[in-house]
């Protein structure tokens, strides 16, 4: 593979930075988020690089299991922070880690026990990268769907205790809700299923194929990778949906917004 | 059939017991934001409250609250829809002559929910619970945005249904004309009334 220096990426940011003020000429108002996100993703990188040639050397579980948690962990705050309402007492990050830990652990378990199989099948080179883009597409989809679910649950709140007072059961009152919140969510989804290969390469391929992998192999690996990938979303946000519709209503089935706060 | 005792929720200014027979038409006044629809909400079990209500003898908590509320059915001032046409709203669809008789036709439920008057709303929102047949009826100003000869229609058709089913009718109501006009039927309440009698 072709080296990149440090001076490269250097160079290459001032697109990104020629870009932030053309944006803020432009009456755009979070050039200071932009900016910041470019920072975090740059030293977020770099640090999982050296993170990474440290696991990859160790080869031990206890630093994979580590690294894996930490990704969690992050992923589970991530989906919390971007909702306009958030259930009380930490609700949202708990949904969001139980609903994204158990499909991507389940699947990233099954994958390399039963299909990659290296050894040890916990191997961090195939682990963590797999795990990595699992993550960060369960991220948005459970992210998109809880919002979707909450903001309007407070914003029918009439439709739903008008189905309520008819005698429906909090599930049959929230299926049209549920039934937006999973469409929501899984369009990101859809849309990349369908782009692959025509409109998009995959970064994963790419990245195989320009370190010099044999592209018919690239492939197959993108093609698991993206059935694992639309799996995990999907699953991840039934999940979170199921869980988060559970957590509005009480035992005699009434809706309790009160479970929700708006976020600062 | 209906006993309630001892009931309140946040809101409400005291806590009231009456209760309510078979075929029974009570009419409820009381002044704004004294807890009428609070009351009604309670006792049809959609928020959290104080107090013992029961329905033929069960308990409310030991019913599943979507049994309950199918018998003791509370029907909103504003209503709500949430699908795009009317008739998705309805299992049972109602006969051409219930729906005459309160002023509607049968084509109505073929129409977009988004293109009713507040008026018809109120009317098939009416005949939307009705098809459950509950027993207990809890009316939440529900002939407010209509005119005087449907609001009459309304009327006989409550009655009737009250009579002939023998439904216990809890009707809250601003209208003094409506209450003049249903004395004979109804008994005539005021809730201010209900909280006085029951901290005597």
């Amino acid at each position: 593979m072709i080296h990149l220096s440090y001076w490269d990426l250097a160079t290459l940011s001032v697109l990104v930075v020629l870009l932030g003020v053309l944006l803020w000429l432009n009456g755009f108002t979070h050039v200071k988020q932009f900016a910041w996100a470019n920072v975090r993703m740059t030293a977020q990188l770099l640090l999982m690089g050296v993170w990474l040639s440290w696991v990859f050397y160790a080869e031990n579980w206890i630093w994979v299991a580590l690294v894996g948690a930490v990704m969690l962990a992050a992923a589970a705050y991530e989906i919390a922070k971007r909702q306009h309402y958030r259930f009380v007492k930490g609700g949202s990050v708990w949904i969001g880690l139980f609903s994204i830990s158990l499909t991507s652990l389940l699947l990233l378990v099954g994958v390399l026990t039963i299909v990659i199989e290296p050894t040890p099948w916990y191997q961090a080179q195939y682990a963590i990268p797999l795990l990595g883009m699992l993550l960060g597409n369960s991220m948005t989809a459970i992210g998109l769907g809880l919002d979707t679910l909450t903001r309007n649950a407070v914003q029918l709140r009439a439709q739903l205790e008008a189905q309520l007072a008819l005698g429906k059961t909090a599930k049959e009152s929230m299926a049209f809700i549920r039934e937006q919140s999973l469409h929501t969510a899984m369009i990101p989804v859809i849309n990349m299923l369908a782009a692959a290969g025509i409109i998009s390469l995959p970064g994963m391929m790419t990245g195989q194929i320009l370190a010099g992998a044999d592209p018919a192999e690239a492939v197959k690996y993108q093609i698991m990778v993206m059935f694992l990938i639309a799996t995990s979303t999907g699953l991840g946000t039934l999940i979170a949906v199921y869980l988060a519709s559970k957590r509005l209503f009480d035992e005699r089935e009434r809706l309790q917004l009160a479970q929700l706060q708006k976020s600062a | 059939m209906l006993q309630v005792s001892q009931v309140h929720t946040p809101g409400m200014r005291g806590s009231v017991s009456f209760a309510l027979q078979r075929g029974e038409l009570v009419m409820l006044s009381g002044r704004s934001g004294s807890g009428k629809s609070l009351l009604m909400k309670a006792l049809a079990d959609l928020l959290p409250h104080d107090g013992e209500v029961r329905l033929n003898g069960d308990l409310q908590t030991a019913v599943p609250a979507p049994l309950w509320r199918r018998q003791v059915m509370y029907f909103a001032a504003e209503t709500a829809w949430w699908r795009d046409t009317v008739d998705e709203h309805f299992e049972t669809v109602p006969e051409e002559a219930a729906l005459a008789a309160i002023g509607l036709k049968g084509a109505d439920l073929q129409r977009s929910v988004a293109t009713l008057s507040s008026g018809e709303k109120q009317r098939l929102a009416l005949l939307r619970g009705l098809q459950y047949a509950p027993s207990v009826l809890l009316l939440d100003e529900i002939s407010a945005n209509l005119d005087h000869h449907t609001t009459l229609q309304v009327e006989r058709y409550v009655l009737d249904y009250c009579q002939t089913r023998q439904a216990a009718v809890l009707w809250v109501s601003h209208d003094l004309a409506q209450h003049q006009r249903l004395v004979d039927a109804a008994h005539c309440w005021s809730l201010d009334a209900l909280y006085e009698e029951n901290l005597a």
